[in-house]
């Protein structure tokens, strides 16, 4: 299992990190069928504290900011697909995070009133076929028009999370290449 | 405000979910028996809120796995009685309120429940009162042991209820009676808490299912629309059973029978690229549904189409929120014949639906209002597998695996017991709670056989401050005639109008002065089909009713002689932001509580109101005297000077009383401009002019600008404005029995004998 720094896309506000979720190394085998889940984490690398949300209901196939997009190619497998959501949960106030410099976070672990959904594809990744795998993520919170981080479910007063939203830095960022051959 | 209370005499949860088994009355006793002795029993910690969907809140303690089907089974194999669960119907005694009972305490998945709903009969129409619920009853088997007694079970319990209630508490007899007898009758008590008996209902048992739907499906060309699932085709939670949409339902305890036929929706209704958008959806649901109505009703609409815009993975979607009538299905992405497809378009067609009874995601639950906690480990049809967990399975597989294909207990609930205006289609938005509107005054009625219709009308927008006011027009269906109270000015009180601001909030208009006057009865018939009035309603008892700028919803109700409730269309109106100074500065002339109560009043002399003739005054003379808004200002000093003002002399003993003369010049200055500017700023309109006055107030002023010319001696000139008017209300849309009135209303000073034939009617002249 390898990682290679050459394809991410850097930002000097925060990094995205996945990772086998496991305590794996790279002696450690990769077998087709077995569950191997990925570990996502978002590093404040910056001097500043920032502002993030982790992923929604919707981020994961890019139907509102923030979009966490998860991309698993190997030899041909297909990679799982959430239901595309009919609607959308209103983003609140609670679903901000603030990371102070050097602090990371778990985009997918619900806490603190933050309602954080899974990346469906990440938690479920069960490789089918022997092969050289290789996993990223896309964040992007690269959006400063509200319409597309607001949610569409009704009864909601998008009030409170307007100012949140500007302070998010709006960018796209490109995880580490997770690279790994499954036996 | 409405004071019905339908539980009052006229002046004369057990988390019983179970095993999903069929349950006998029988058994739902013991075991609620045996929970109650149970040293840690709890009650059931049920906590209703009467304003949110799905609203019951409980701890779960029992998974509800289910293991048979037994829909449609009214009876038991313990002892061959039939069940007691059902729909029921029946009205007091002396009383033209009916009731129709829900019992929950045996079956298919009981949950323990007592809910109904109470209708008022008046006249020609059948209106929903409100909506109780009980949701922990203790249930008694009464065992004879007499031979003459019956066996009978009794539910006792204090209810929720969307009215104040003086009699909250609920007992319900209802005899058991073998399976092959006909269901018995329910008689429901109701009682105060302290025991004293109020309304009492006898039910008459209508059907095992809780709520009927009508149900229609249409699907577009090209698409293979789901039939049926076989559950035991693959791995499963649940007994292998072949379902359809409508068994899916069934087995919810609603009866919502497959459509017998659907239509096909041409795929150019998703236009030219073959994408379908959530307006045009609704389109189709507009020309395809059968059974589309803008009202509140059991009745529900699934398109079977292709693909939606919002994206290529996009299975369902209810596309509309405020009436929840309308879902549709994609086939783009659910098509195939697959068992596993098969299976997912069950599951989406099913989930649809039941966004249209006001049902949100397992992972939404706490977006509902008020919130509940999210259900991420629920097996409902409500869910997306993709976010099941359960103890440490999660995603799609595990929830296949486990779904025995049904709502969960909350859904359930929601489904047979849910007060009406929060499941009904039509009812509450998606989401949301009942409105700050009286039940009664405007739900809308069940049936009309009223034989009227009332509509409501105004411009589309208005200027801050400007003057909102309503045509009103009651008009006959029935053709064969009958006697109608014509008096539908709001003053009278015969009609009233809800006003609904942008945030919800709901105001009744309630007129400044409430006259009280007998009903003016008139014979409508061909000759005479519709009674018009127009009614300021910018300013009431409650001040200002359009003080912000924004959207407006209006609606009306019109109280019948025989009792019935005639009720309008919804009128929606914007007031516009100021966009400048002028604008801004006229709104303040206009925004006074003075001048608030000069438009009510079309004008006054009273010394209270000076502030408000001082800023009319500086309407009509001052910089702002060539916009608009000034008509409205000459009309209430118009016709204000029009007649004369009496006012008692306070500061002396004898308080003498002095009259003011009418001031005829002024009058017809004033009157003769705001007359002039309403026809020279639309003359042609076919609606309502956006600036001016509306016809039946420029009919009104015309008609006293006329009468001051000719107290002045202008004969011509009176005679001159009466021929304006004819010709003015000449217009082909305009009713000829209108156009007759007017021109009866115009022949006295014409000089034309109107009675004597139409030959001498005032001609119409081609002049404008």
């Amino acid at each position: 299992m390898k990682q290679e720094a050459q394809e991410h896309q850097q930002s000097d506000k925060f990094t995205v990190t996945i990772f086998p979720q496991s305590s794996w190394t790279e002696q450690t085998l990769v077998k087709v069928n077995k569950p191997f889940p990925i570990a996502i984490k978002i590093r404040n690398i910056s001097l500043e504290p920032i502002w993030i949300v982790g992923v929604l209901d919707g981020s994961e196939v890019g139907v509102r900011f923030p979009r966490y997009i998860p991309k698993i190619e190997g030899p041909g497998y297909q990679q799982l697909i959430p239901e595309w959501p009919e609607m959308t949960a209103p983003i609140r106030a609670s679903d901000f995070i603030e990371l102070q410099p050097g602090e990371s976070f778990d985009p997918t672990q619900p806490a603190s009133g933050r309602a954080y959904l899974p990346l469906i594809a990440f938690r479920d990744f069960t490789p089918t076929t022997t092969g050289t795998y290789r996993i990223s993520l896309t964040l992007s919170t690269d959006s400063a028009n509200e319409k597309g981080w607001l949610g569409s479910l009704p009864n909601f007063d998008k009030a409170p999370v307007s100012s949140y939203i500007y302070k998010v830095p709006h960018i796209t960022v490109i995880s580490n290449l997770l690279t790994f051959t499954v036996l | 405000m409405y004071t019905i209370d339908p539980t009052t005499a006229p002046v004369s949860g057990l988390n019983m979910t179970g095993n999903g088994l069929n349950y006998s009355v029988d058994q739902v006793a013991r075991m609620q028996n045996i929970l109650m002795r149970k040293a840690t029993y709890e009650p059931e910690n049920v906590e209703y809120d009467k304003s949110a969907p799905e609203r019951a809140t409980y701890p779960s303690t029992a998974q509800n796995s289910f293991r048979s089907s037994n829909v449609g089974k009214e009876t038991t194999a313990e002892n061959q009685k039939r069940n007691v669960s059902g729909r029921y119907r029946g009205k007091s005694p002396g009383s033209n309120i009916e009731l129709e009972l829900r019992i929950d305490v045996d079956g298919l998945r009981p949950t323990r429940r007592v809910s109904g709903d109470f209708y008022q009969t008046v006249g020609g129409t059948i209106t929903y009162v409100g909506s109780f619920i009980v949701t922990t009853p203790t249930l008694t088997v009464i065992t004879p042991t007499h031979t003459s007694e019956q066996e009978r079970v009794i539910i006792d319990g204090e209810g929720i209820f969307t009215f104040t209630t003086g009699s909250p508490r609920l007992w319900i007899t209802i005899p058991r009676v073998d399976g092959f007898m006909p269901p018995a009758s329910a008689v429901a008590q109701f009682m105060t808490t302290a025991g004293v008996p109020g309304a009492q209902y006898t039910c008459a048992f209508e059907s095992s299912f809780f709520r009927r739907v009508e149900f229609e499906m249409d699907f577009v060309k090209s698409v293979q629309p789901f039939k049926s699932y076989k559950t035991g085709v693959l791995p499963s939670g649940g007994p292998d059973r072949t379902l359809t949409v409508a068994a899916a339902f069934a087995e919810a305890g609603i009866d919502m029978p497959d459509p017998d036929g659907t239509n096909e929706v041409p795929f150019d209704g998703a236009g030219i690229d073959s994408k379908w958008t959530n307006r045009e959806l609704h389109t189709a649901m507009e020309n395809h549904f059968s059974r589309y109505h803008n009202e509140p009703g059991w009745r529900v609409w699934l398109l079977a189409a292709t693909l939606h815009e919002n994206g290529p993975g996009l299975r369902g979607i209810m596309f509309d929120r405020d009436q929840r009538q309308g879902c549709a299905v994609f086939h783009d992405v659910i098509g195939g014949s697959t068992d596993q497809i098969v299976r997912a378009q069950l599951r989406t067609y099913v989930h649809e639906l039941g966004h249209c009874f006001n049902l949100y995601h397992s992972h939404h639950k706490e977006y509902m209002q008020p919130p509940q906690p999210n259900r991420l480990d629920a097996l409902s049809w409500m869910h997306y597998p993709d976010y099941y967990r359960s103890g440490g399975l999660t995603g799609a597989a595990a929830y296949w695996a486990a779904f025995p294909f049904q709502f969960d207990d909350l859904e359930l609930i929601h489904l047979r017991h849910a007060f009406r205006n929060d499941i009904i289609m039509g009812g509450n938005p998606f989401g949301l709670g009942a409105a700050d509107l009286d039940p009664l005054l405007f739900a809308d009625p069940i049936e009309d056989l009223s034989g009227l219709r009332l509509s409501i009308k105004a411009a589309e927008s208005y200027y801050f401050g400007e003057p909102i006011v309503v045509e009103l027009k009651l008009e006959l269906t029935d053709i064969r005639g009958k006697r109608v109270n014509t008096r539908i000015h709001p003053n009278y009180g015969y009609v009233q109008i809800a006003i609904k601001r942008s945030n919800g909030k709901i105001q009744i208009y309630q007129p400044l002065l409430q006259q009280c006057a007998e009903p003016e009865v008139e014979y409508m018939d061909v000759n005479m089909p519709a009674a018009y009035d127009s009614a300021y309603i910018g300013y009431g008892k409650k001040g200002f009713y359009f003080d912000d700028p924004g959207a407006y919803e209006l609606r009306a109700v019109y109280h019948a002689m025989d009792g019935s409730k005639v009720f309008s269309n919804t009128l929606r109106l914007r007031v516009d932001a100021p966009i400048n100074e002028q604008e801004r500065e006229i709104a303040n002339l206009f925004l006074g509580e003075d001048q608030g109560k000069l438009l009510y009043l079309l004008g006054s002399d009273g010394e209270t109101l000076q502030k408000g003739n001082d800023a009319f005054e500086e309407m009509i003379q001052g910089k702002h005297k060539s916009h608009p808004m000034a008509i409205y200002a000459k009309l209430v000093k118009g016709m204000n000077a029009s007649r004369p003002f009496k006012k008692i002399e306070t500061d002396l003993k004898s308080k003498l009383v002095s009259v003011r003369p009418a001031d005829y010049m002024l009058s017809k200055d004033l009157l003769s401009g705001a007359c002039g500017q309403t026809i020279a700023a639309d003359p042609t309109a076919d609606s309502m002019a956006e600036v001016g006055l509306d016809n039946i107030t420029l009919n009104m002023a015309m008609q006293r600008l006329a009468e001051v010319q000719k107290e002045q001696g202008d004969v011509a000139g009176a005679q001159s404005t009466c021929q304006d008017m004819v010709n003015y209300f000449s217009k082909p849309h305009i009713p000829s029995f209108v156009q007759d009135r007017i021109s009866s209303q115009a022949a006295p000073i014409l000089g034309v004998d109107y009675t004597s034939g139409t030959e001498s009617k005032p001609k119409r002249s081609k002049k404008k």
